[in-house]
């Protein structure tokens, strides 16, 4: 059973009528019937998790700030630069009511004054989007402006951009730099005020929440993850595109019979879900079910739902130098550790892809992303760490390879490849 | 550069965001000029060393002298110790010891 999505997709934008049509807007309207603590009892009750990676209680950032007695901000974050991933550009750009809807109701149970819609600076789409979903709104006198600020805000195409203190940072019109947790933005936001931040996926989730109540969105999913959630597989599947499963639901369903496993049959030899700062997973984890706990378990996460297979025919020192790279690009510079970690760890790589390194490398590697946790004002220095070390653990015999002789079978085998295309 | 039997240099100057911003470009450029004539000694830029709050840091591989806050005149002690095979006591070994001891571990494991 689909919570965001309708059963029947089209390739176009859901009209406010359709919307409409399927139950929008309803729990918007009766929820004038019921006291804002009333709201936040049902999501706090439905158990819903940030779908933005951390899976963090969304009831339990209301609770937090709801208790305070000032002014309080709602932030709907639209940035979206984990790298590959879709699932918020396609709400925003396919189904802008659900998320404006999902924002009216966030905005009214925590009795927010001013709403941020903050989307990545490349999304014209869903900003356009956005934008005419706020004025068919207004039109149908769903909202009124006046007694609520609804403005939508660039978002830098920096992966950093999207932490919530960051997006902070940009709202007061500084640079996406992270600030120093505590204090978090429930307690000292945007301009000092208590700001609720969610991603757009979760906030979609609150209409359905509100309209059917807590106990059916529990129906869903599994006691610890309820609900669904949506997974994007990239252009490397037979069958590419955004699905909506319930937690709990085996990863081979997603990947084998919606998938199509990638394409032109292709087998693979590792997982990885939830986008580049989460943790390899064997191939064998197609077994696990889709849910947070399970992939925890397991040294891992679902991330951003960012799905990803690796071929069998892909070495994995240079698949996780490709991360590597992303990381150290993308870390904003200002923590000291982070700087030095994300370099090393791409630097080192480097070294064992062409064998300018020798064995003891992989031991110092573990040893410096041991010495960074924890440290750093962002989890950058921990989603960096992740992937290298889950390859290291892995796939130990491709980097050895390299070590001993500065290749490894598939890379000899590909060069062998291209040397005989040219 | 064969730094094994320890008669080699290879002096690392940090040139991150906070050591360049404290001169460490002009350091750099300095113990280039010295050493210039002197293949037993290769200075090279170093990404981060992580201890950016006692910016500038040099460092010198493979005899472990670690100097921070370096200032410009501090480099004619710091050649002058590289020749007589001697640290610059006053400037030398003041960063936190775990956070040495982890760059001295990659460097050993070929990581610069």
């Amino acid at each position: 059973m689909n919570i965001l999505l309708p059963e029947k997709r089209s390739n176009q934008r859901e009209t406010l009528q359709e919307c409409i049509g399927r139950g929008g807007y309803l729990a918007f309207r009766s929820s004038f019937q019921s006291e804002p603590s009333q709201l936040v009892a049902a999501v706090v009750a439905s158990g819903l998790q940030g779908r933005g990676g951390a899976a963090f209680p969304a009831g339990r950032k209301w609770q937090l700030l709801r208790g305070s007695p000032f002014e309080r901000c709602l932030v709907v974050n639209g940035g979206e630069d984990e790298p590959g991933s879709r699932k918020d550009r396609f709400l925003m750009d396919y189904f802008p009511h659900l998320v404006l809807e999902g924002a009216l109701l966030s905005a009214r149970a925590i009795c927010a004054s001013q709403v941020f819609f903050y989307i990545n600076e490349k999304f014209e789409c869903s900003q356009g989007s956005l934008k005419r979903a706020l004025q068919e709104a207004e039109d149908e006198r769903l909202i009124d402006r006046a007694s609520l600020r609804i403005v939508i805000v660039n978002a830098p195409s920096a992966y950093v951009a999207g932490e919530d203190t960051a997006l902070l940072e940009v709202l007061e019109g500084k640079p996406p730099i992270p600030r120093k947790k505590p204090p978090y933005p429930v307690e000292y936001g945007y301009e000092g005020r208590p700001t609720l931040i969610h991603n757009v996926e979760t906030i979609a989730n609150i209409p359905f929440i509100i309209r059917e109540g807590a106990e059916s969105y529990r129906r869903i999913g599994t006691p610890a993850s309820p609900g669904t959630m949506l997974f994007y597989l990239d252009e490397e599947f037979s069958r590419p595109g955004i699905y909506e499963l319930p937690f709990g639901t085996p990863l081979r369903f997603l990947v084998e019979d919606l998938g199509g496993g990638l394409s032109h049959g292709r087998s693979f030899r590792a997982i990885l879900p939830g986008g580049p700062s989460t943790a390899f997973l064997p191939a064998s984890a197609l077994s696990l079910r889709m849910e947070h706990k399970a992939f925890q378990e397991n040294g891992s996460s679902l991330g951003c739902g960012n799905l990803r297979l690796i071929p069998s025919d892909a070495c994995m020192v240079k698949v996780t130098l490709e991360i590597a790279e992303f990381f150290a690009r993308e870390s904003c510079g200002k923590c000291p550790q982070c700087r030095m970690e994300t370099n090393t760890f791409a630097v080192a790589l480097r070294k064992i892809l062409s064998g300018a390194a020798n064995l003891g490398i992989l031991e110092q590697i573990e040893r410096l992303a041991a010495f960074s946790r924890g440290k750093g004002d962002c989890s950058l220095i921990h989603m960096a760490a992740a992937p290298v070390l889950s390859a290291l653990k892995l796939f130990k015999t491709d980097f050895e390879c390299h070590l001993n002789s500065g290749t490894c079978e598939r890379c000899a085998r590909h060069d062998r490849v291209t040397t005989a295309g040219n | 550069m064969n730094l094994e039997d320890g008669t080699r240099t290879l002096i690392l100057v940090c040139q991150n965001v906070d050591c360049k911003s404290k001169g460490a470009g002009e350091l750099m450029r300095r113990l280039e000029e010295a050493f210039k004539n002197r293949p037993e000694v290769e200075v090279r830029s170093y990404m981060c060393f992580g201890t950016c709050q006692q910016a500038p840091n040099v460092v010198l591989y493979p005899q472990r002298h670690w100097y921070s806050e370096v200032k410009l005149s501090d480099l004619s002690d710091i050649i002058e110790g590289i020749q007589q095979g001697k640290p610059v006591e006053r400037i030398c070994n003041k960063v936190d010891s775990g956070a040495r001891e982890l760059i001295y571990a990659l460097l050993d494991a070929g990581i610069y």
